[in-house]
């Protein structure tokens, strides 16, 4: 993959070891990343722009993630920006506030890469056939 | 204490309040039953009341009735003044919900004595109301451990498993053979204490009464099939032949499919682990009339008769000797019971050691929910089924705000789709009368309309809770998912 074809992704997350094997395994897969491990630090580069996919903790210092989920979701700027929430709690209340907040996909933390991998792509290729239409006009 | 007196008669009211006051109580006093019902409806009204029955305006047992129709924070003592005495006059009294009588004329003693017995049943009522207090508090504090448990436990476990498979997977740079498998090993155990996390919180919210049900419709065979599938290449490698013995049509149940395939996947996983090399594990599924009979059965070890009653609880698993693979956690078993029971089917089990054994269970056929749909325009009702199809539900619907309370009242629908503008009485009428009758004041509604909603108004209306909008055009996909949110909040 060419560096400029590579896809930028934003991960949210406090949990600095988490966060550290994330990047690893997003870049060894082609992405490039950025990452904030502080909830404001995070919503605040997430509207400089130029994300192709956000991967947001809910439990966050400073601005937690439902809240930068829905403050994106509700910018007509970020809307059409794919986000998904990887967080370790999986009661059924948060994947209702998840989906309330607009959010593209909930994940459990513990859930094996590849399939983590098989919703960014999926996400990634949604956005691109939607643009795709939008082209002949 | 604060007791009220009501009773017409000057004398009468006067010796009462003269006798209680001596007592040391803090008396009210009202000569007409609509002055008491005044007091009484209040949320510091006192706990205790003595009613006469004769009263102008509004009789004692009317005030009764009307005191326990409304729902108080507490509980208020009646007792009932009465010169009628037969044994129909103190039924009545009683039927309207006063909880003891003195008939007139009335000794100090006795009444002194009745008096004595509300202040023990008021102590009584006092004392379970702080243990169901408490007990609340106990409930939310078990909530918030379990999203705790869910949360601590797991960031640590996430964190082993992503850097364990990282280096396993080559990505932190080249690996050897012995390290591999030392890794490989720890990935295992890691998953396993995963799947340890995973079932406590899934008993301890069965447990809990916290498991939701998102009911829908689904064809058990396809679940089965999907199951088939995902387990076939483990018994391959184990060398076990995997058998689903399926009817020719599909089996449709309105189910949570999600806490079904739970079940499935708890029973045969179990079945695999404790059947040996060249032996079988069979799915069966059978449509009955009234549910559906589903069976996992395996050739393997079998169970003896004085470890079958121990089969459900938790963290049973009586040395059972494991093939290899990954272990249990005991838990397996105890959670699809609930989740049988969740869905008000039966689980057990026929064994034979040495033969192998069967777990069967079933699941109650529910009735599909039946969903009224209310809007003068035909079109925008076909629509709105149309959009709902997929979920298999029964529609009846309504032109007009009349015909649709009718509707609700006559055919108890679980949910109702209700349009604002309608002919004759509007949609805030329609939610008022809905939620003044106790047939229809529970149904869930959802607010279809073209025009800003008067929120306000609307919650005035139902008791201050909101009632979920939905601006026309409707979204199918807002409203599926609504529809699925409301009728998944069951009764537990």
């Amino acid at each position: 993959m060419e560096s400029s074809d590579k896809k930028n992704v934003l991960i949210i997350e406090d949990n600095v070891a988490f966060l550290k094997i994330m990047k690893m395994r997003l870049e060894a897969a082609g992405y490039r990343v950025k990452t904030a491990q502080e909830g404001l630090e995070g919503f605040s580069l997430a509207q400089k722009g130029g994300f192709d996919l956000i991967i947001l903790d809910l439990m966050l210092p400073g601005m937690d993630g439902h809240r930068i989920c829905r403050l994106l979701k509700f910018d007509k700027k970020f809307r059409h920006i794919p986000v998904i929430i990887l967080t370790s709690r999986d009661l059924d209340e948060d994947a209702r506030l998840a989906r309330q907040c607009g959010a593209d996909a909930f994940i459990v933390k513990t859930t094996k890469f590849e399939v983590v991998l098989d919703v960014i792509e999926r996400l990634l290729k949604k956005r691109e056939s939607t643009e795709c239409i939008a082209e002949p006009m | 204490m604060k007791i009220l007196i009501a009773e017409d008669d000057d004398i009468s009211r006067r010796m009462l309040e003269a006798s209680l006051v001596k007592k040391g109580y803090d008396v009210v006093t009202t000569s007409d039953g609509k002055q008491a019902w005044e007091v009484m409806r209040k949320d510091d009204a006192p706990k205790m009341a003595i009613l006469d029955w004769m009263m102008p305006g509004m009789d004692g047992v009317e005030v009764c009735r009307k005191v326990r129709a409304k729902k108080k924070r507490s509980y208020t003592y009646i007792i009932m003044l009465t010169a009628k005495g037969s044994s129909d006059d103190i039924a009545e009294a009683l039927n309207a919900g006063s909880d003891d009588y003195i008939r007139k004329p009335f000794s100090a003693k006795e009444l002194h004595a009745r008096i004595n017995v509300g202040r023990r049943i008021l102590d009584l009522q006092n004392r379970l109301e702080k243990t169901v207090k408490r007990l609340r508090e106990y409930d939310k504090l078990k909530s918030d451990f379990l999203s705790m448990v869910s949360h601590e436990l797991r960031t640590p476990i996430a964190v082993m498993r992503g850097g364990v498979s990282l280096c396993l997977d080559g990505i932190a740079g080249e690996i050897n053979e012995t390290q591999r498998e030392i890794l490989k090993d720890t990935l295992d155990n890691i998953d396993r204490l995963g799947r340890l996390v995973t079932d406590l919180l899934d008993v301890s919210k069965i447990e809990a009464g916290k498991v939701i049900m998102r009911r829908d419709s689904h064809d058990i065979c396809k679940i089965v099939r999907k199951i088939h599938s995902s387990y076939l290449h483990e018994a391959e490698e184990k060398g076990i032949k995997l058998v689903s013995d399926l009817p020719k049509k599909e089996v449709k149940a309105y189910v949570d499919g999600d806490k079904v395939t739970q079940i499935f996947t708890n029973l045969v996983s179990n079945a695999l682990r404790y059947t040996k090399e060249g032996g079988t594990v069979t799915i069966k599924v059978e449509d009955k009339e009234e549910e559906i009979l589903c069976s996992v059965s395996d050739t393997g070890v079998g169970i003896s008769k004085e470890n079958i009653p121990k089969l459900f609880s938790k963290f049973e698993q009586f040395g059972r000797v494991e093939g290899p693979g990954y272990k249990g956690t005991g838990l397996g078993l105890t959670i699809a019971k609930g989740l049988v029971e969740r869905h008000g089917g039966k689980i057990w089990v026929d064994s034979e050691v040495g033969k192998g054994t069967t777990f069967w269970f079933t699941l109650k056929k529910v009735e599909y929910p039946k969903i009224l749909i209310v809007d003068d325009e035909q079109n925008m009702i076909d629509i709105i089924e149309k959009f709902l199809k997929e979920g298999d539900y029964r529609f009846i619907r309504s032109g007009d705000g009349i015909g649709a309370v009718e509707l609700a009242r006559n055919e108890s629908p679980s949910l109702i789709v209700l349009d604002m503008m309608l002919p004759g009485m509007n949609g805030y009428e329609v939610i008022g009368r809905l939620k003044q009758d106790m047939r229809t004041k529970d149904i869930p509604i959802i607010i279809t309309s073209a025009y800003e909603v008067d929120e306000d108004r609307l919650k005035s209306t139902n008791g201050n809770a909101a009632i979920p909008v939905l601006k026309k055009p409707v979204e199918p996909e807002d409203l599926q998912y609504k529809v699925k949110e409301l009728l998944s909040v069951e009764t537990k």
